[in-house]
């Protein structure tokens, strides 16, 4: 079953989603940037990791929680010295979820 | 950083770590949706079309809530409207590619295809257009997926906390700031942008929705790095 007034919204929602998202990434790749404007872009990846990181670990369920009892942030030390030392994406991501998985067994 | 090729196959291999995330998310959004009384059709079209995790999420509440579609469309704009920086961020990279690849590349960035391709293209991988592609449809699959599989299990879905998905995508963004900061040149920069980072979108949900400290973040930590960088 769909709603029509529901499928409405979520065309509404999808239209102006996929504006920010196309817009920049055909129009620009068009042209050249001024240099000083590609160096700050090339900041972006750096400060949009560490924003998201901070959130998702401050706030694993959608609210500020900076307790020891939230286990994201007892895993996030461990979890930066693996990807430090093994400088691998998928093995740091495996070695995080084993982690939590552990940490909530442990009832943390 | 991974697989290092530019085929379809290697974007979707270089994706794995959003599909484990996605499986978390996706399966807890279709519990949602369902319990909120969405139909299963519907959070199928939301996540063929709409694509964007707290997004989806905040348009069930509305929903829920009765809110006018206006009042839900205007606030989905101002959740979503940190993807013009990942996307302009992107840009200088795909400037040999044509504007319709651009477009399809552009429909499917999320936060964490963006963080991957990124991550990748910070260590000199060349961005072809199968690689994003494959980057993008490997996430956007498990995406659809996982929220209907949610949907039509209910409640009765099996808790994906205990087994510690639910972390895969915080250890992603770990993972992929250290590889960023390693891979740059001026490490001292990035590391002062990361710091800044981290405090502008902590301190900015007191004040504002996260999407938006996302933004400050970025504003705030992207022009530190240029400054650091001068000054270095």
């Amino acid at each position: 079953m769909i709603r029509e007034h529901v499928v409405w919204i979520i065309v509404g929602t999808a239209v102006v989603t996929v504006i920010p998202r196309v817009v920049p990434l055909v129009l620009l790749s068009r042209m050249r940037l001024p240099a000083l404007f590609e160096r700050w872009l090339s900041y972006v990846p750096v400060a949009v990791l560490a924003a998201l990181l901070a959130q998702a670990v401050a706030m694993p369920d959608g609210r500020l929680d900076l307790t020891i009892t939230n286990p994201a942030l007892l895993a996030l030390v461990p979890v930066l010295v693996i990807a430090m030392l093994t400088r691998s994406l998928i093995g740091t991501v495996t070695a995080g979820i084993m982690l939590m998985a552990l940490l909530r067994w442990m009832q943390l | 950083m991974t697989s290092g090729g530019s085929r379809y196959r290697d974007g979707a291999r270089d994706a794995l770590p959003v599909v484990l995330g996605y499986i978390a998310i996706g399966l807890a959004f279709g519990v949602v949706a369902q319990t909120a009384g969405i139909t299963t059709a519907e959070v199928l079209l939301m996540s063929l079309i709409l694509y964007a995790g707290s997004a989806q999420f905040v348009t069930v509440g509305l929903i829920v809530a009765g809110a006018p579609a206006t009042a839900i469309v205007a606030t989905i704009f101002l959740v979503n409207v940190r993807h013009l920086l990942y996307s302009t961020a992107l840009s200088p990279h795909v400037r040999g590619l044509k504007a319709w690849q651009n477009a399809l590349i552009g429909a499917e960035l999320t936060d964490e295809t963006f963080a991957v391709a990124s991550g990748c293209l910070s260590t000199g991988r060349r961005a072809s257009a199968p690689w994003l592609l494959g980057i993008n449809n490997a996430s956007h699959a498990t995406w659809i997926a996982c929220t209907t599989l949610g949907a039509l299990l209910g409640s009765s879905v099996s808790n994906t906390r205990a087994l510690g998905l639910d972390f895969a995508l915080a250890a992603m963004f770990a993972a992929l700031l250290v590889l960023q900061i390693v891979n740059r040149p001026r490490m001292r920069a990035a590391v002062g942008a990361a710091a800044a980072g981290a405090a502008t979108g902590l301190l900015g949900i007191l004040v504002m929705p996260a999407g938006w400290a996302v933004i400050a973040a970025t504003l705030v930590a992207a022009t530190l790095g240029v400054i650091l960088e001068g000054g270095s």
